[in-house]
């Protein structure tokens, strides 16, 4: 279990600022949802977590230790990121590709252990009949699965996720978000993932976080969250939100005029 | 520049006097056109005897023909080839006349050859060799446009036969007299050349014993002359076998070094120019004065495993000669002097390939006989 | 039983590789011994096996000792060390047609070689003449390697910019050895053409063990990196989330890689198309798993570059073809292959 602390991050690629004095929290259990405009500095924010990129100022703590006084195998022990990117160009079965996932503690020979994590992973995840298989002759959706498969299987305390659904179908996609809500539950993982669809981040994140031009907008409950103002002033749209049903629903209603926003701003 | 069109005058004005002086004597000697048919089939209207000549090949057979006076005649020279191909021989050249470093350098078909120079110089003959006018298609079209004609002569022949290779070298010869004026001395030469080929081939058809042989580059290591290079002639007519023959085709190749083992040559030969690669020596040919260099040359070369076994090597029957010889020029009768000895030392133990490239040179060549041509393992 | 049947799929993997290993290096032994025993002078293979485990100065061990075994042990390893390369450079540069031409490797190493035959400019003074054009390749070789380093600490260690640099590279040595070809006499010239085809003749059996030395150190060296390199295969983001230093390891992989070409080449002169095809052939067998795949791609080599010093001995038996001629005519098909079938069959 780890307790995941941002304080007062900071990060620019040369004079352009990225991510803007980034302050926040994620629990075990729970599951921290990303959203943002394009270009809001979500990815860059998930490779901070992930280590991939330090921050120019402040600093990332694990259960209150920062991270830069902490091994860099250690590290990546406690942390998965799966990149957005879900293209697996090399000839590698599906084996091959999860058990990758446990890159630090795999040497010449594989131990028992490494074979077992493989193996309950690709079972809980429903993969083992694809096990065999070559990896890029799958579907997207089973790629996606995949790819999850080898961020569990070296069983993170920290699980980073860059829009695992994105060019999903909607079955899959329930399908992937559920299995990540569960085993976030059940093994205690402290879980972030970047979302574009603002429904489901409605739907399965714990807690949201908003990010525009690189700083929090706002953080919170997804029902707190995700107002008609939040969306007009960080989305530049005009929408309805729909608290009727089960779920929180975002009816997207027109954008708009980028004139008129941009003058509020300057207000 | 200007240096040029000084020293261009110059030569002009020598010529003209020279002309002049010798007017009575060659009086005979009319301008006049005439038809040739050169050594690519082209029917060519050449004024003769020509006074300006563009010379891109042989300037050895030139001036053996033409002698020191058809030097003069030269108004622009591939001298690019000589530096490149030969460079001891363009040491000679310009050691002795000094004004042939300042001749307009029209360059190498195919590589550096400029038409546009040849036509500023009006000539009224081009010579150049058989190998270049795949080259030279186009720029024969616009120098004739010009009034410029141009001639080839062929001393490469790629013949099997020998008779017709024979042919040509001395067809071309002739062209040579009849474009220089010099049609008698081009007769002499050509029965010379023909009278010391036939003294070795005659000798020969007595031997019943044919020696092996090869002959091997020095750029690389298992380099052999085969079936189509011009050292399978010499030897062919020097009653001996070339054993790369057997496997090698084209002119040259590589052979397998165990081959050379199994076939166990009485005669090995290696050829080289005057720039010998790699080690940055020279060894033979025009500009050296001994043969200690190419003697040391010959020892490493053949340092390789086995080859205290061969007989060529036993017996120290491994020379070593210049590759200019080989093929190419009037006087290369000469290579297969020395390898018909170097097969047959017997029976051509008073036959002295040196002392006929002296001779040669001193009743031909407009230069003094100098260097190390060939030599053998001491 | 769950437990042992995902074992089993493991060993079921593992034995698939091994057995195509094992087939290779049944391969490169056969191979080799047809090398040995192929050649003017016939040697009975019983009197092989003899003349090999005995010292002697009769024609058989000449003939073996000093021309079969250095040509066979030479053709095996600069196979094996060319194939390494080209798998490295391959996954390095996340590019199914690079090769030590894509990196401008052998054209700073044929540079190098006519440098030393042109200009007689040794960079190591009192060498025999038989190593001056090798370690003038070689550090030519190297130098190049330094140079697209540099380029990739500039502009960072994308596959873009080293292969990009490479070809730059490539065409500045080129022109370079243009202008040396220029001024070169004809001899001089023949060689340099002769060195940039590649031969086998200029084996001997110290080059085969300084060739060995430098694979068996290279090969280990990347073994032990094995899985971070298979880690690259997944992409760059994926290497790096997997806690991968992509920069670090690939500024390694090069190193490495650049001893084995220029050491491979240098003595050989260019065997093209060697380091193209072995490592596709061995990665369409045996898979990305690299600590197969690195045996499977120098075995792979050694087989296809014996295959072809036995070719070229055998096309006119007591000539030697030119082995460049060889391997070109079994690469270029291949090399269309790869182009035509693209990157979703093989890559």
């Amino acid at each position: 279990m780890v307790e995941l602390g941002v304080r007062d991050v900071s990060f620019g690629y040369g004079s352009e600022v990225v991510i803007k004095n980034v302050t926040l929290n994620a629990f075990p259990g729970k599951m921290v949802a990303i959203i943002g405009p394009n270009g809001s500095g979500k990815t860059t924010l998930l490779k901070l977590l992930a280590n991939i990129i330090k921050p120019s100022t402040g600093k990332i703590m694990f259960d209150g230790v920062d991270i830069r006084r902490m091994d860099k195998d250690e590290i990546t022990k406690i942390v998965s990121y799966s990149p957005q990117e879900n293209v697996i160009p090399g000839i590698l079965t599906v084996y091959e590709v999860v058990l990758l996932g446990r890159i630090p503690y795999l040497s010449w020979r594989i131990s028992r252990d490494d074979l077992e994590i493989t193996k309950n992973v690709l079972e809980e995840l429903g993969l083992e009949i694809y096990a065999r298989k070559y990896a890029n002759q799958l579907s997207g959706g089973e790629r996606q699965m995949i790819l999850i498969a080898q961020a569990l299987v070296r069983e993170p305390k920290l699980l980073l996720l860059d829009e695992p659904v994105s060019n999903l179908d909607i079955r899959n996609q329930l399908e992937i978000l559920d299995l990540i809500k569960r085993i976030t539950r059940q093994k205690e993982i402290t879980t972030i993932t970047v979302l574009h669809d603002l429904n489901l981040a409605a739907r399965y994140a714990d807690k949201l976080v908003v990010l525009n031009r690189g700083s929090i907008y706002t953080c919170g409950e997804p029902e707190a969250v995700l107002t008609p103002d939040m969306l007009s002033s960080v989305y530049g749209v005009e929408a309805k939100i729909n608290r009727n049903n089960r779920f929180v629903q975002i009816i997207p209603i027109r954008p708009l005029n980028r004139g008129v926003e941009a003058l509020g701003q300057n207000f | 520049m200007k240096s040029k069109v000084i020293v261009l005058f110059f030569l002009l004005v020598a010529v003209m006097l020279l002309g002049c002086a010798q007017k009575p004597v060659e009086k005979p000697e009319e301008a006049k056109v005439i038809k040739i048919t050169d050594l690519v089939g082209r029917e060519v209207s050449v004024k003769v005897p020509v006074a300006k000549v563009v010379l891109l090949y042989g300037l050895e057979d030139y001036s053996a023909v033409g002698g020191k006076d058809a030097l003069k005649k030269i108004v622009g020279l591939n001298s690019w080839r000589y530096k490149k191909y030969r460079p001891d021989w363009w040491q000679a050249w310009v050691a002795n006349y000094p004004w042939m470093a300042e001749l307009p350098d029209v360059g190498q078909p195919g590589k550096t050859f400029e038409v546009e120079d040849v036509i500023k110089l009006k000539p009224d003959v081009v010579i150049a060799d058989k190998s270049m006018y795949k080259y030279m298609e186009e720029d024969i079209k616009r120098l004739e446009k010009a009034g410029i004609p141009v001639v080839f002569t062929d001393y490469f022949p790629h013949s099997d036969n020998v008779t017709q290779l024979f042919d040509e070298v001395n067809k071309s010869t002739l062209i040579l007299g009849k474009l220089l004026g010099k049609e008698d001395r081009a007769k002499q030469l050509v029965d010379f050349f023909k009278e010391k080929v036939n003294k070795v081939v005659e000798r020969t058809e007595k031997v019943s014993v044919k020696p092996k042989a090869v002959v091997f580059a020095t750029w690389a290591e298992w380099r052999a002359y085969g079936k189509k290079g011009m050292y399978n002639f010499w030897i062919e007519m020097g009653d001996g076998e070339n054993i790369a023959a057997k496997v090698v085709d084209a002119s040259s190749g590589d052979v397998n070094p165990e081959f050379v083992l199994k076939e166990n040559p009485d005669v090995i030969v290696f050829t080289c120019n005057n720039n010998f690669p790699s080690g940055q020596r020279v060894a033979i040919g025009y500009t050296v004065d001994n043969t200690t260099i190419a003697k040391e040359a010959l020892k490493e070369l053949i340092n390789r495993p086995g080859w205290e076994n061969i007989n060529a090597v036993k017996e120290k029957r491994v020379y070593i000669i210049h590759h200019g010889l080989s093929h190419g020029h009037i006087f290369e009768f000469v290579c297969l002097q020395y390898i018909a000895k170097w097969l047959h030392p017997e029976l051509f133990k008073d036959l002295n390939p040196e002392e006929s490239l002296k001779t040669f040179y001193d009743n031909f060549i407009p230069l003094p006989y100098h260097g190390v041509w060939a030599t053998e393992l001491s | 039983m769950q437990e042992m049947q995902e074992i089993c799929l493991y060993r079921e993997l593992v034995f698939r590789r091994l057995l195509f290993i094992s087939l290779f290096l049944i391969l490169c032994i056969v191979l080799s011994l047809l090398n040995l025993s192929i050649g003017p002078i016939s040697i009975g293979i019983g009197e092989i096996f003899h003349t090999l485990i005995t010292q002697g100065n009769d024609t058989a061990h000449v003939v073996i000792w000093d021309y079969r075994l250095p040509w066979t042990l030479m053709a095996l390893l600069v196979g094996g060390a060319l194939g390494l390369a080209g798998l490295e450079m391959q996954t390095i540069l996340n590019n199914p047609l690079a090769s030590s031409y894509t990196l401008g490797i052998s054209a700073g190493a044929g540079f190098g070689a006519a440098l030393a035959y042109i200009l007689g400019i040794k960079v190591l003074p009192n060498v025999p003449m038989e190593f001056v054009v090798p370690i003038n390749a070689f550090v030519f070789a190297f130098l190049t390697c330094m140079l697209i380093m540099l380029i990739g600490k500039i502009r960072g260690f994308t596959s873009e910019t080293l292969v990009l640099g490479g070809i730059a590279i490539s065409f500045m040595f080129q022109s370079l050895l243009a202008l040396l070809e220029y001024y070169a006499s004809e001899e001089t010239l023949q060689a340099i053409v002769f060195w940039l085809f590649g031969s086998l003749t200029k084996a001997s059996l110290f080059k085969a063990q300084v060739v060995f030395i430098v694979l068996a150190i290279v090969a280990t060296l990347l073994m032990l990196k094995s899985w971070k390199i298979t880690a690259l295969r997944l992409g760059d983001e994926k290497a790096k989330s997997l806690g991968v230093n992509t920069e670090r390891l690939r500024i390694e992989v090069l190193i490495y890689v650049s001893l084995l070409t220029s050491v491979a080449i240098c003595f050989v002169g260019i065997i093209g198309f060697v380091g193209l095809v072995a490592p596709h052939m061995a990665r369409m067998l045996i898979g990305e798993d690299q600590r197969f795949l690195i045996v499977g791609s120098i075995l792979c080599g050694g087989v296809i570059l014996s295959a072809g010093a036995i070719t070229s001995k055998v096309i006119v038996p007591g000539a030697i073809f030119p082995i460049g001629i060889i391997t070109s005519m079994l690469g270029v098909p291949f090399f269309m292959f790869l182009v035509i079938r693209g990157r979703k069959q093989i890559w």
